[in-house]
């Protein structure tokens, strides 16, 4: 009996200690200026080139960098290419790679310094691995050899070229102007060969290695933790030392935590900003110990119709009239969005989009009764992205209003993504992007008959909207290009292939010592202007 | 039981199937779902009894109307399960060591042996959210607890005295089954199964929590705690009222199922 | 020794059709489905042919049969497969996710325990007030479902920034959900142990030691090491809890384990997972109950040679 007792004495010590020793492994000295940040969603992966979640970008986009970066004032900046060209007709760009980058220091690279400076063989190799991968939509059609590449024809992409070890070319099918605006954004980092192939399945996961202002120390299952950059090749303002990220999947808690003060910056969920802002201002109990931050980047909240699966116009006009933005953005946003009449954020390179057609529950029934609709029920995806179910919620209530019988079926994001291209297609659904270009004409693509599924996922075809768009090509100027884009535009919005609802504000908060935090329109931190107040 | 007892058990039952035929009245004749934006996060007062949620709907009708659903299909399960597993159950105890009851016994044992949430979790997963899916799924499982104590209630009284009496006085197999045999087995299974009906009740929540129950618009008490977990700080009755009328169920339950168990083995 | 051996041995016979049919199962369950997993994991924007070319990749357009000898042939040498979404090996990320997991469940497990003991001892000590106290307090939480315990717990916790002092946040959350997660079992544990207590005391062993002059600490210990039987043969139950308690535990507080595994896999359809932790944990408990099984006997032998 007493040994009996002893051995389960022993076995809960055992299990006791693990606790401890855990601890112990987690705790470091702390390091001078650190924060932690919580992210919304489980990492994804941490190799840029096969990236698609926009919260891990968020962690990525400090490790690495592109060729072309933007501003916070939305135009295109060089970051590794420290200046580009074009030839006469747009169809041959010329990158110059900026001398004195250096990728982090990895035991993959087998010289003294454990690192080496990048050249263009090293954006030739990032370019084809992100070919493969996210990267297909952005060059396909577009790029020489792109396709074939991808239907494993040929092993490169043949518009990919390297010139000397300074400078890199992409030689493209057809005209575009506008080329760097689709690399603007770090999905189309640069990663070493060695590293990733050194690493091999480690790649992504335990390791990973850029040229940004933080380097990847190490990680768990759901933290990451960063590290400043001391040979980073600009000189930047800020004086973090560490970043770590936490997964925090929990809205409550990621507000809790913030509160209690062990995140130090956080991008305020929708349905908290109530218990912080009053109007547009912070709350006078928490104005002393936290600073606001504000900033619209460039992303779009939808409703998608299917062209197909609803092929009257008039129904489609019905649905746009009967939605009352308006009242979602005050009540159920709190006045963080801009109302929405077209996917592009109005300002973008200049471009101001048409106004669209509104609300107007007469008009609304009026094109009902036109239309040959009968009362069949329509679907409505949504998914679980924040506010996606309770605006599918509101617009089935404003349909109803006007006599249009929604059913919703409730989908997780990916599930919903996968859908939209199978056979299984919905006729409406709740979609957001965040784009990851930034000029107009790119998303005014998305009207584009030839891209259909993607980015055109409504199936819409209009011979006018697709004549217009492939004189963009050859348009002298970028007010010619924006005038092409508005006409386009104006067109596509009479035949509704979506309702395009609003575009989001964030909201970023922070303790008052956190000085200098800025956001551009691609949602990318700069962390690395960062500094603290004493 | 004293009288106390009886009539706390009494008041019980009727204010279930008083909630159960409200909610449905609810269902029918109002419409819940309607939404007011202008109407939203209103505190309790007297419109609103339990006040209102982030789309402006009223938050106890909608209690109401959901409570009443999880119960119906609750009971409808339970019962289903309590009728399929007596049966079975009864087979088996009576073929007891033949073909039969070795298939029955084994599909028993299998789902005792696995954790089943995980099973229904995984199936849910697969064949997709829905609360029709749902309890199906829990169908295939909530058998097997009567079916076990059916087997051996049956299995030790089919060699009893009483059995082999009626037997020989001439009661044909399927009399034996209804006059003899059922009575002895069915008030104890009955009783010990209502202390997993409040689990089911449960489940039916933690599910619409996770979004693998019921889908939006309509009612339900876990996805009202789901959604209200957002706006604990800012809108407490979201989350709080549906908590509450959940706990009530879920105790009034065990506590009839906790009394009755002791007048059985009184 | 030799006897728990060949207790062993049966055991296991028993228990190898029901594994058998587990793993059949499981294997029909997964692989007769419609959804196609491609898409899915590559995303929005990714062509038809580099569909086609992963799909190819993954050998999902094999027949079945051949699908079933691959998996048998897999589990043997404890491959449960690779991962459609991290493409990293299934078996070592369940490994990594239990091993979370256990690490609070396992504390969840003994608070529970020391609460079981302890609140026995304090009844033993006291009277029969704190015997209803413990029994109104154990009945009223166990009837509450677990989601709501543990929602509510997770987040007072928080509220009341109870251990706002440790630092480290990972120490305070494995902190918080270990004693979320504890109030279930503790609670069932307690009333059975407090119920056995309270039919052995009356016994007619416990009245012949009482007069050969055991007192406190003593009678304790021999009434205790008579009722714990029934404790222990719960432990399988707890387990089963403490598995459901787990996903709702990692859901809230957003803890690697592999509640969370289960999640994020079902989310993503990553059938392999999904599948990998069914036959895991499947398997597990049956090896748990069984050595459950064997302790409670060897348990009731020595008790029965005193």
């Amino acid at each position: 009996m007493k040994t009996n007792i002893k051995t389960l004495l022993t076995v809960l010590l055992l299990i006791l200690s693990q606790c401890i020793f855990f601890s112990c492994s987690t705790t470091d000295d702390q390091k001078e200026f650190s924060i932690v940040i919580p992210s919304e969603n489980d990492i994804q992966t941490l190799d840029p080139t096969i990236l698609s979640d926009p919260y891990t970008s968020r962690i990525v986009w400090q490790i690495y960098e592109g060729l072309v970066g933007l501003d916070n004032e939305g135009k295109g900046i060089p970051l590794i290419a420290e200046s580009w060209s074009s030839n006469e007709n747009n169809t041959i760009w010329t990158f110059q790679i900026r001398p004195g980058v250096y990728f982090h220091k990895s035991k993959y690279f087998e010289n003294q310094d454990s690192t080496r400076s990048v050249n263009a063989y090293d954006v030739l190799y990032s370019y084809n691995k992100y070919a493969k991968g996210f990267g297909s939509f952005v060059f396909s059609g577009l790029v020489q050899g792109f396709d074939s590449y991808l239907q494993n024809l040929s092993n490169t992409v043949s518009g990919f070229n390297v010139k000397d070890s300074t400078t890199f070319e992409v030689l493209l099918i057809n005209s575009d102007p506008s080329f760097i605006y689709r690399i603007t954004s770090p999905y189309m980092g640069i990663v070493p060969k060695e590293v990733v192939e050194g690493s091999g399945a480690d790649f992504g996961k335990s390791v990973t290695v850029g040229t940004g202002p933080f380097k990847f120390d190490r990680r768990t299952e759901t933290e990451v933790y960063l590290s400043k950059n001391e040979n980073y090749w600009k000189e930047t303002k800020g004086t973090l030392s560490e970043v770590i990220f936490r997964v925090e999947k929990n809205q409550q808690l990621r507000v809790t935590q913030f509160q209690n003060g062990k995140y130090n910056l956080l991008q305020l969920p929708v349905n908290s900003i109530q218990q912080f802002l009053d109007g547009k201002n912070l709350k006078e109990e928490v104005k002393e110990k936290y600073s606001l931050y504000s900033k619209t980047t460039y992303n779009i909240h939808y409703l998608g119709i299917d062209c197909n699966l609803v092929p009257d116009e008039h129904l489609r006009r019905a649905i746009n009239y009967a939605i009352n933005k308006k009242i979602i953005i005050a009540k159920l946003l709190y006045d963080e969005a801009l109302e929405a009449s077209s996917p592009v954020n109005s300002g973008m390179l200049g471009y101001i989009p048409p106004t669209g057609l509104g609300y107007n529950i007469d008009l609304a029934k009026q094109e009902l009764k036109i239309s040959k609709y009968k009362g069949a029920s329509l679907k409505l995806f949504v998914s679980d992205a924040p506010n996606s179910e309770q605006l599918g919620q509101v617009i089935q209530d404003d349909l109803k209003k006007v006599g249009i019988t929604v059913e919703i079926v409730k989908l997780d994001f990916n599930t919903l993504i996968s859908r939209l291209f199978s056979q299984e297609r919905p006729e409406m659904f709740m979609m957001f992007s965040e784009w990851i270009y930034s000029a107009p004409e790119l998303i005014i693509d998305s009207y584009n008959s030839k891209k259909i599924p993607n980015p055109n996922v409504f199936n819409y075809k209009n011979v006018k909207v697709d004549s217009l768009i492939s004189r963009i090509p050859i348009a002298q100027d970028r007010e010619e290009i924006n005038r092409l884009c508005y006409e386009a535009e104006s067109i596509a919005l009479q035949d509704v292939p979506a309702v395009w609802l609003y575009h989001q504000n964030n909201i970023y908060l922070m303790p008052k010592r956190i000085k200098n935090f800025t956001v551009n329109a691609h949602n990318n931190w700069n962390l690395s202007e960062v500094y603290a107040e004493e | 039981m004293n009288k106390r007892t009886k009539s706390l058990i009494l008041f019980s039952l009727i204010a279930l199937c008083f909630i159960i035929l409200w909610g449905y009245y609810i269902d029918i004749n109002l419409d819940t779902t309607n939404i007011d934006l202008n109407n939203s996060l209103k505190s309790p007062s007297l419109e609103n009894a339990a006040g209102t949620d982030e789309l402006g709907r009223d938050i106890f009708l909608r209690v109401i109307e959901g409570s009443s659903l999880s119960l119906r299909i609750s009971f409808l399960v339970w019962g289903i399960s309590l009728i399929i597993g007596i049966i079975l159950g009864t087979i088996a105890g009576l073929y007891s060591e033949k073909l039969i009851d070795t298939i029955i016994s084994g599909m028993i044992t299998y789902i005792y042996a696995t954790p089943f949430i995980i099973f229904l979790i995984a199936l849910l997963g697969i064949i997709g959210p829905g609360l029709e899916n749902a309890y199906l799924t829990l169908l295939l499982f909530a058998w097997a607890a009567p079916a076990r104590q059916t087997r051996v209630i049956v299995s030790n009284i089919k060699n009893a005295k009483f059995v082999t009496a009626s037997k020989s006085f001439g009661f044909s197999p399927k009399e034996m089954i209804n006059f003899v045999i059922i009575p002895q087995v069915f008030k104890p299974v009955l009783i010990s199964s209502l202390a997993v009906l409040p689990e089911i009740i449960a489940l039916d929540a933690g599910l619409s929590f996770f979004g693998l129950g019921v889908q939006p618009p309509a009612p339900s008490l876990g996805k009202m705690i789901a959604d209200g977990v957002n706006y604990l700080s800012t809108a407490w009755w979201m989350s709080t009222i549906p908590i509450l009328f959940l706990l009530s169920y879920c105790l009034c339950i065990r506590y009839i199922a906790l009394k009755l168990t002791g007048v059985l083995y009184e | 020794m030799k006897r728990l051996f060949l207790l062993l041995k049966d055991l296991l016979i028993k228990n190898l059709l029901l594994i058998a049919a587990i793993i059949i199962i499981t294997f029909l369950l997964f692989h007769t489905l419609p959804e196609d997993p491609a898409r899915l994991i590559l995303g929005l924007n990714v062509s038809e042919d580099a569909v086609k070319l992963f799909r190819q990749e993954l050998g999902l357009d094999k027949p079945i049969l051949t699908k079933f000898v691959d998996y048998i042939q897999d589990l043997f040498t404890l491959n449960l497969g690779t991962s459609y979404y991290t493409r990293s090996s299934v078996t070592s990320e369940i490994l990594n996710a239990f091993y979370s997991t256990q690490l609070y469940a396992g504390i969840a497990l003994v608070l529970s325990i020391i609460y079981s003991i302890f609140s026995v001892y304090l009844v033993y000590i006291t009277g029969p007030f704190i015997q209803k106290l413990f029994n109104s307090v154990n009945g009223f939480l166990v009837s509450i479902p677990s989601l709501i315990i543990t929602l509510f717990f997770g987040l007072l916790i928080y509220n009341l920034k109870v251990f706002n002092e440790i630092n480290d946040i990972t120490l305070q959350q494995i902190i918080s959900a270990s004693i979320a997660l504890s109030i279930y079992p503790s609670c069932v544990l307690s009333q059975i142990l407090i119920a056995e207590f309270e039919l052995i005391k009356n016994k007619q062993f416990v009245i012949a030691s009482k007069v050969h002059g055991f007192v406190g600490k003593d009678l304790f210990r021999i009434i205790f090491s008579n009722s714990f039987l029934p404790w222990i043969s719960q432990l399988s139950n707890i387990a089963a809890s403490l598995i459901a308690g787990s996903i709702i535990i990692e859901y809230i507080f957003s803890l690697p384990g592999l509640g969370r595994l289960i999640f994020q896999s079902i989310i993503k359809h990553d059938y392999p997972v999904i599948q990998g932790i069914v036959l895991f944990t499947s398997i597990g408990y049956i090896i748990f109950n069984l050595v459950i099984e064997m302790i409670y006997n060897q348990l009731l032998v020595s008790r029965r040679t005193q």
